[in-house]
This record gives structure tokens, C-alpha cells and sequence, in this order.
């Protein structure tokens, strides 16, 4: 049998010890109506490991997989390069066989990694206190306007979130909101740029109104220009400005939350060396000033000295978690993403400052060739507002869009993601190159007419 | 080698230093205007191989199922198969994107669907969602389905009851849904049907208990109970993070129960990761069907679908589909085991607890003695008699290369010891550890001061926790 180490003396020798004259006489406590029979439950029988190995490999190998230049698709989860060394660490099972760090003694590798990830995710976002992952951006930002929330004493009851955001973002967020009775209040997109109008914010702000949400770059890939004007003018109600990041690479060149005056960042750190995987696990993170280290959910790894006076790391805060709190916990999440939060350390530390500054211009860059190649071929861009790695075209109809889309698809690229009637959402990483940028707006271009 | 000190990652860094890993696309193109770029990160630079010896002395530092017993209760730590890693790391699972077409990832939803398939037979459940990220981001899930019941039949119910012996997220999960929680005290270590039945009303959402309970015992009354709730119109909610005790011998399905949370991350094998990411699918009854979340996999003749168009369902709870990899891992485990070895699982974990529990009763106390299932508590009760505590015993065991139980939960024993050993540890394993436990009880007679001072062997000891928490120091500062 797999993975059980007894032998049948083990078995006989076990239960004589127990007093027990069979495994059955175990179970006893199970009312016997409702005990299976040996054979009853309908699932096939255990296979080998080689047979296993190739059930699962038909599997993945049904899978379409494109060639890594020939793939335009982002939309909240990103194609990056992921150095070797990433799963080479990570595999070390020290790290991955472990669970949650209670006791520090036996646990600070786990516990410095983590609290060197809330370090790096502190510089990033320019903020001072960052828990220790969620289960991804969407999760992370619905617990953060309930931080926001729970900040403002649960007086406040509206949230204004921009229609430029991630629907599934969206989506996530109503659910999380819905026992509270909170208003949803959108807020509209200039239509020319892509980005939100402080004024608009502005005209929406009432005194029910307990947090701003901005996504920069938004779903469209467009940056929020007026970002600093909304974090003011969202403070000068009252209420708590929100910066959501989903592309985390574009912090290697744009400026960070903290620095245009949010008081809360969240995160999707999948781009951090992650893979996509079909959707996860990737992993979000909630960070902030400190003023709401209190209010956080999730882990939070502190540092602290041992008997001996020697630096050392611990799981702090709990006194605001589920375990301890029980019902009066704000938030439930026991477990995170802890090995998706140390692949993103470990990433952050192989690119370094230079190296992820660098990726991001790299992004820009390429992103942006390929825009206005795509524009001198006729493919219009649906904003003017500076993009980042991701933009928005539009085309004469959507049987337009569909010709191209399957025509692209046709000849082996993975073409982006399609938004409303007739648009694509097209995505170009540091994995793109000229050449196969090329060879996507002539295709493009061809498929169009 | 085990490492005493490692410096921070910022304290390696050295300015100017960096790994190529990106070229330069040479592309003419102008960065955008002045006041929307940043200037420093604070990023740490170093070389590669100063990295990867970075993370490897920290990795020394810890300790995983790999490393040696971690009969850590409530949270299974069972052997993590390496296959599965491996499963989960093919470029065709890795490198899928999930917006592609859905006839180009027809091998994820298949094995979407059959895992679902699986969990649903192992438990006698009708529905599934997968998306979950953990088991209590499933009782949250689980919750919201049993509210969007209620609404539909007649309102919304506030109260939800909950054991005293039950894991903090299940009042947490059910706090956040906007329910009152109501405590039931598990007299005798289980529940009795007399003393729920009192508190059971036309505001009674439903009954959430954990079985086998977090004292390891089962549930036996749990068929009575989804009856007198059902004909109060309350659901039963079952949270299934104690699944490794009775898969293949009984299915909660068929006692009634309406809603449980798997935990991949426990009964099925796949790793914690240091705190994640887990796993928390959660299935249901016939009457909850028509409110899972979206997307939901479906199959349609040979082709597998994500099905968006339900018009009860509560929404969405995540981004995408869930931890997709984790369920590879999931999967490549139940492929391995088949249904001989899912009940082998279940009666191996069974006979693994009750032998530790025979071989430490008399030396530990045994505040609950039960029918136990895959897990045992015990109390340091007769360790206080000589100043020793349970944390004492749990430092103790570090010297000994043991990771700990978990301690002090759950809280309805004081001083608890919760020990889960899994099916995976071979009796020898077992052996050690009583006789260390044993051995321990000892020293808390004859020489309680080590007891105190343990461990000594560790790279740090007895950290200052509340120091910690009282002037927080939560990131690097140069
Ligand atoms: C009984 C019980 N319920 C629920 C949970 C929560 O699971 P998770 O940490 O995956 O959210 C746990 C694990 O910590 C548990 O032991």
C-alpha cells in the first residue's frame, strides 16, 4: 500500500498493545448503519507510480501550451520569467513540507523568509506594515476594504470602487461584502484615457463613504494619473484610499502607493515568480500604514530576541486572529500563501533593485512597440492613457475581433484577452521579443481586413 | 549542518550587484514623463549564489514532515509524496493560462472534474466546488450556501452553533457571514442530542460541528442531529479537516450532513508549504446544488466546461479557479491510493493514535478517554504537580528531534497535547516518540530545570512573544 510503512507483524503487534482484536473494532464509535463495506466506495484501484505518473502526464499533456514569445495574455494572472533557482529552493522541503511557523524554534527559516518578504513588500509599496500573504489579490482586496472598514468602526457603510477594475476582482468583493449591507458605488472611466477623473471620485464621496479603491495599471493596463489627487481627496473625507497593484511588476518603475498618499496597498504577487497554473495558487498581500497594524488580517511575522538575547522571528499580533479571537475576529484566514509569498521573496532577491527595474522597462518597452505597431497596422488602442505592460485595442465589430482572435490562435499565438463586443486585452512581457511581436501585428494586421 | 545565525537578506546586499536574467530589448522607446515614475526600491541586490545560500542556510533552519515526526494534531502532517511535486510542476499545468479556450485546457478541467467526482464518492456528497484556498475560506464558502438557502426558504437565519471544542475559524467564518454564534458545551467529549436540541429555533441556521471532533472522538450522534435540525428547517455543517479519520469507512453524506470543507492540504497529501497555499474544497447535499459558487466544471458528452449561468449561485470567492496545482497534487494521491487505499489511510491513522494513546496513558493525563479516531489529547495535568508545563514538554521534544503537537487547543482541556501521528509513520516512529514522551514525563519528576530550559539545541530558544507583540518590529529598516 502506498506511503504505509506496516507490515502485518506491525499491524498484529499494535493491536495487541491496544487490546483491540481487529483495525474494525477501531471504528466502533461509527454507528454501524452507516460503515462501508471494504470494497463499496466507487473509486478505481490505486495504480502504480509509473501508471499514475502517466494518467497524469495524458492529462497535462492535453493541455495547449504556447511557445513563450508567442503568448499575449495576461488580465490579472502574467506569463514572467521564472529564474531555475526559484524551484530549486523552494523545493528544498525544509521549506515546502513544513506547516505554519508555531514553534520558532524549529521554524525561522520559514519565519525570516516571511519577514523578509513583509520587508520587501513594505519598500515596494512604500507603506510600513504588510501581513504575510492572502489567499490571492482578489481575496486580499476584499479583506482590505473590510480593514478599512472595521477602521472607520463599522460606521461607514459605502465603498467606491472604479468600473476599470478587475471584474473578478469585483465580483470577489461583492461576496465578501454582502452580509455587511454595504453600497457599491461605481465610479466612472474617462472614456478617452482609460483612468479615472478625480472629480468624479469627488462627486461620489459622501459622508457614508469609508474607503476609495483605485486599481493602477487598471484592468485596461491604463496607469491612474490622478491617483495622488483621489488618495487626497478620499482622505479629505474621511475615508481610506485603497491602491490595488495586480501586475506587481510595474512597481519597478511606477510609483508606489505609499508615495502618492494610499493608506493601504494590495497586491497580486503571481508575477513575482510564479507561474500561472491555470489560476493558482498565486497569492495576494495586504499592506499599510502603520496605524493599521492592528486591523490587519492574516499572519504577521515580528522580530524579537530569544532567552539568550539573540535576534530571532515570531508569528505576532494573534491576538488579532481567528484562534484567539474566535467569533470576534474580524477576519477567518488560518491558512495563506506562504510558499508563493517565498517564491516571490526569493524572486525579489535574484532580480534585486537593478534587475527589477530593469524587467519593468523591459515591459514597458516591448509593450509599448508592440502598441504602436499595432496601431501603424490599423489595430487602435481603446485609451490614450499611458499603459504599462497591457493595452486595450478595439475593433470595427466583433466578428472583426473573432477573425483576428481565431486567425492569431490559428498560427500559434495565444492572442489576449477578449473585453465586451469588440475588444482584446493584449499583454507583452519580457517573455515577448521583436521578432515574434513582429510577426503578431502582421498577423494582426492580416486577419483584420 | 544546522545554522545559529543567518543575516538578513538586505544585510548580503551590496549596491551595483545583480544577476543578468533579462536583456535589454534595445527597442526605441521614451519612458513616460516625469512625475508617475519612482525612484529607489529598497530592494536587496546580490548574486545568485548568494541567494540560493541564503535560502538554503534559512532552510536549515527549519523543520518539515521531511525532517523528521511532526505530530502536529489537527493538521495531518502525513508523508508529502515527491510524485506529486513533480505531477504539479509539468509545463503543461504550469505554463496554462486560465482564460485560455476551454478546448485547450481540457486536461485541467478533466482533472478538475475527477477530483470532485472522487471527493464527492468519498464523502456521499451531490455537489462541488473546488475554489476554496483553504479549509476556512471553505467554512466561509460553506456558510454563505447556507445562507443563500435560508433566503430562499423563508429568511435569513442568524444563529449558528458551535461545539466549545471546535477550531477557531469555524466562529470566526461564521462572525464574518454576519451570524451569532451560539457555543455548545461537548459534555463527555461529544456532543448529545439533549443538550443541542434546546438551543435549536426558527433562528437556527444550522449546527457546525467537526468530525471526529478536535478531541479525536466521533461524532456518534450526528445522524440524530441532521435530523432534528432538518425538521427545524437547520442545515448541519460538517467542517471534514478531521477527513483522514474516516474516509472509506463511512461517508458523512449519507448521515444527513449538508455542507463539509475538505482540507487537500491534510487528509490528501499535498504540502502546508510553511503556512500555505492549502486547499479547501467543499461539498454539498441535494439542497444546497443550485447556490455554488461560479465557475462551476461541468461535463458535457466528452468535453468538460466552466459553467458561469447559475442563477442562485452566491458568486464568486476567488480569483480564477482556485489552487489549481494543489488539486494536481490532490489528484496524483488519489490516483496512488484507489479506494483499497483510501480506507487503509483511514484504518492505518486510526491504529497509529490509539497506540500512542495506549502506550502514554498513566504517564500523561488523559482528560477525555473516548473511542479515539486519528488523533489523542492529553493534558500536562500531572506535570503541574512539578512546575512543568505543556510548553515545557513541547520545547522538550525539540531536543529530542520531534516537532511538537500542537499545544493548548484544543481549549476546552487545559494544558492540551494534541497528537495526530498519520498513517505514515511506521511504528518504530511511534515507539520513539512514546519513549521519549515517557522519558520526558520522567525528567519532570527527577529534574524539572531542563524541562524549563529546553530546548537547547535549537538555533534560537523560548523567543520573547510578547516583547514581540507590544512594539511590533515588522519589517527591515537600514
Ligand atoms: C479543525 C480545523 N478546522 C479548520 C481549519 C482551518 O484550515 P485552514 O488553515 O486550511 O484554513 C483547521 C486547520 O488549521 C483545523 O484544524
Amino acid at each position: 500500500m502506498p506511503y504505509i510503512p506496516h507490515t502485518n507483524d506491525d499491524i498484529r503487534s499494535m493491536l495487541e498493545t491496544i487490546g483491540k482484536k481487529s483495525i474494525d473494532d477501531l471504528f466502533t464509535s461509527i454507528p454501524s448503519k452507516y460503515r462501508l463495506k471494504k470494497d463499496e466506495l466507487k473509486l478505481s484501484t490505486g495504480l502504480s507510480e509509473s501508471d499514475a505518473r502517466n494518467e497524469v502526464e495524458k492529462l497535462s499533456d492535453t493541455n495547449k501550451r504556447y511557445q513563450p514569445n508567442r503568448r499575449f495574455m495576461g488580465a490579472g494572472a502574467y506569463f514572467h520569467f521564472i529564474p531555475s533557482a526559484i524551484n530549486h529552493i523552494t523545493m528544498r522541503s525544509e521549506f515546502y513540507t513544513a506547516y505554519t511557523p508555531y514553534q520558532p524554534e524549529i521554524s525561522q527559516g520559514t519565519l525570516q523568509a516571511i519577514f523578509e518578504f513583509q520587508s520587501m513588500m513594505t519598500r515596494l509599496t512604500a507603506l510600513e506594515v504588510s501581513n504575510a500573504s492572502m489567499y490571492d489579490g482578489a481575496t486580499a482586496l476584499a479583506e482590505a476594504v473590510l480593514v478599512a472598514y472595521h477602521f472607520k468602526r463599522d460606521k461607514k457603510k459605502s465603498v467606491i470602487v472604479p468600473k476599470n477594475l478587475h471584474p473578478e476582482y469585483m465580483a470577489v468583493l461583492k461576496n465578501y461584502l454582502s452580509p455587511f449591507g454595504m453600497n457599491i458605488v461605481s465610479v466612472d472611466v474617462d472614456n478617452k484615457n482609460g483612468f479615472v477623473n478625480s472629480d468624479d471620485v469627488k462627486k461620489l464621496m459622501g459622508p457614508d463613504t469609508f474607503a476609495v479603491i483605485l486599481q493602477s495599471p487598471n484592468f485596461y493596463g491604463v496607469i491612474e494619473q490622478n491617483a495622488a489627487e483621489i488618495a487626497k481627496t478620499a482622505k479629505e473625507n474621511d475615508a481610506v484610499p485603497i491602491m490595488l497593484t495586480v501586475e506587481a511588476t510595474s512597481l519597478g518603475m511606477f510609483k508606489p502607493a505609499g508615495e502618492l498618499g494610499f493608506d493601504i496597498a494590495v497586491l497580486e504577487i503571481q508575477s513575482f515568480g510564479n507561474p500561472v497554473a491555470f489560476g493558482g495558487p498565486h497569492a495576494g498581500v495586504i499592506v499599510a500604514r502603520k496605524d493599521f497594524t492592528r486591523n490587519m488580517p492574516g499572519r504577521i511575522i515580528g522580530e524579537t530576541k530569544d532567552v539568550d538575547g539573540k535576534r530571532a522571528f515570531v508569528l505576532t499580533l494573534a491576538t488579532r486572529e481567528q484562534h484567539i479571537r474566535r467569533e470576534k475576529a474580524t477576519s477567518n484566514i488560518c491558512s495563506n500563501q506562504a510558499l508563493v509569498a517565498l517564491r516571490s521573496s526569493i524572486y525579489l532577491t535574484l532580480m534585486g533593485e537593478d534587475g527589477l527595474k530593469e524587467l519593468s522597462k523591459a515591459n514597458y518597452s516591448l509593450s509599448h512597440y508592440a502598441k504602436e505597431a499595432l496601431s501603424k497596422a490599423g489595430i487602435r488602442s481603446m485609451f490614450d492613457g499611458i499603459s504599462y505592460n497591457e493595452f486595450a485595442v478595439k475593433f470595427s465589430s466583433g466578428a472583426v475581433r473573432d477573425k483576428v482572435y481565431n486567425g492569431l490562435k490559428s498560427e500559434g499565438f495565444l492572442p489576449g484577452y477578449k473585453i465586451g463586443e469588440d475588444g482584446l486585452l493584449i499583454t507583452v512581457t519580457e517573455l515577448n521579443d521583436k521578432a515574434g511581436i513582429d510577426e503578431y501585428v502582421k498577423t494582426a494586421g492580416r486577419y483584420s481586413k | 549542518m544546522n545554522y545559529v545565525k543567518e543575516p538578513l537578506v538586505f544585510e548580503i546586499s551590496k549596491k551595483g550587484r545583480s544577476n543578468s536574467y533579462i536583456k535589454d530589448p534595445n527597442l526605441d522607446v521614451k519612458m513616460p514623463g516625469g512625475n508617475l515614475l519612482r525612484e529607489n526600491i529598497g530592494l536587496p541586490s546580490l548574486s545568485e549564489i548568494q541567494a540560493v545560500r541564503h535560502y538554503t542556510h534559512l532552510s536549515n533552519m527549519n523543520f518539515g514532515v521531511d525532517s523528521g515526526f511532526y505530530p502536529l494534531g489537527s493538521c495531518t502532517m502525513k508523508y508529502n509524496p515527491k510524485i506529486n511535486e513533480d505531477m504539479a510542476n509539468l509545463a503543461g499545468f504550469t505554463d496554462v493560462h486560465p482564460f485560455q479556450d476551454e478546448d485547450e485546457v481540457q486536461g485541467s478541467l478533466k482533472l478538475m472534474y475527477e477530483l470532485g467526482e472522487a471527493l464527492k464518492e468519498i464523502s456521499g456528497m451531490k455537489g462541488i466546488t473546488l475554489i476554496p484556498a483553504a479549509g476556512a475560506h471553505g467554512e466561509s464558502t460553506g456558510i454563505k450556501l447556507i445562507d443563500a438557502y435560508h433566503k430562499a426558504h423563508g429568511g435569513f437565519r442568524k444563529k449558528i452553533i458551535i461545539p466549545d471544542t471546535a477550531h477557531g475559524t469555524n466562529p470566526a467564518s461564521s462572525a464574518i457571514a454576519g451570524h451569532e454564534v451560539v457555543a455548545v458545551e461537548s459534555k463527555g467529549g461529544v456532543l448529545k442530542k439533549e443538550d443541542v436540541a434546546p438551543l435549536i429555533d426558527e433562528n437556527t441556521a444550522a449546527l457546525m460541528v467537526t468530525n471526529p471532533n478536535t478531541l479525536g472522538l466521533f461524532e456518534s450522534d450526528l445522524a440524530e442531529l441532521a435530523q432534528l435540525l432538518h425538521s427545524k428547517g437547520a442545515l448541519l455543517y460538517c467542517d471534514g479537516a478531521n477527513t483522514n479519520a474516516w474516509m472509506g469507512q463511512a461517508r458523512l453524506g449519507d448521515m444527513g450532513v449538508d455542507v463539509i470543507q475538505y482540507n487537500l492540504h491534510k487528509t490528501f497529501s499535498t504540502p502546508h508549504g510553511g503556512g500555505g497555499p492549502g486547499s479547501g474544497p467543499v461539498v454539498v447535499s441535494e439542497k444546497l446544488l443550485p447556490y455554488l459558487p461560479v465557475p462551476v466544471v461541468v461535463k458535457e458528452g466528452e468535453k468538460y466546461r466552466l459553467k458561469y449561468d447559475l442563477k442562485d449561485s452566491i458568486g464568486r470567492i476567488k480569483g480564477f479557479y482556485g489552487n489549481f496545482l494543489v488539486y494536481v497534487k490532490a489528484y496524483t494521491y488519489i490516483l496512488m491510493l484507489g479506494k483499497e487505499g483510501v480506507r487503509k489511510v483511514s484504518d492505518i491513522a486510526v491504529l497509529n493514535a490509539n497506540y500512542i494513546k495506549t502506550r502514554l496513558k498513566g504517564h500523561y493525563e488523559l482528560p477525555f478517554d473516548g473511542d479515539n479516531m486519528h488523533e489523542v489529547v492529553f493534558s500536562d495535568k500531572i506535570q503541574n504537580e512539578y512546575g512543568v508545563k505543556t510548553m515545557d514538554i513541547a520545547k522538550r521534544l525539540l531536543d529530542y528531534g520531534m516537532h511538537p503537537p500542537t499545544v493548548y487547543f484544543p481549549l476546552v482541556v487545559h494544558g492540551a497535547i494534541m497528537i495526530e501521528p498519520t498513517e505514515t509513520e511506521p511504528k518504530e516512529e511511534l515507539d520513539h516518540f512514546c519513549d521519549v514522551m515517557i522519558e520526558i514525563a520522567k525528567e519532570a519528576k527527577t529534574d524539572p530545570k531542563i524541562l524549563h530550559d529546553a530546548p537547547l539545541s535549537t538555533p534560537v530558544r523560548r523567543c520573547d512573544e510578547v516583547g514581540a507583540a507590544k512594539t511590533p518590529v515588522v519589517c527591515y529598516k537600514d
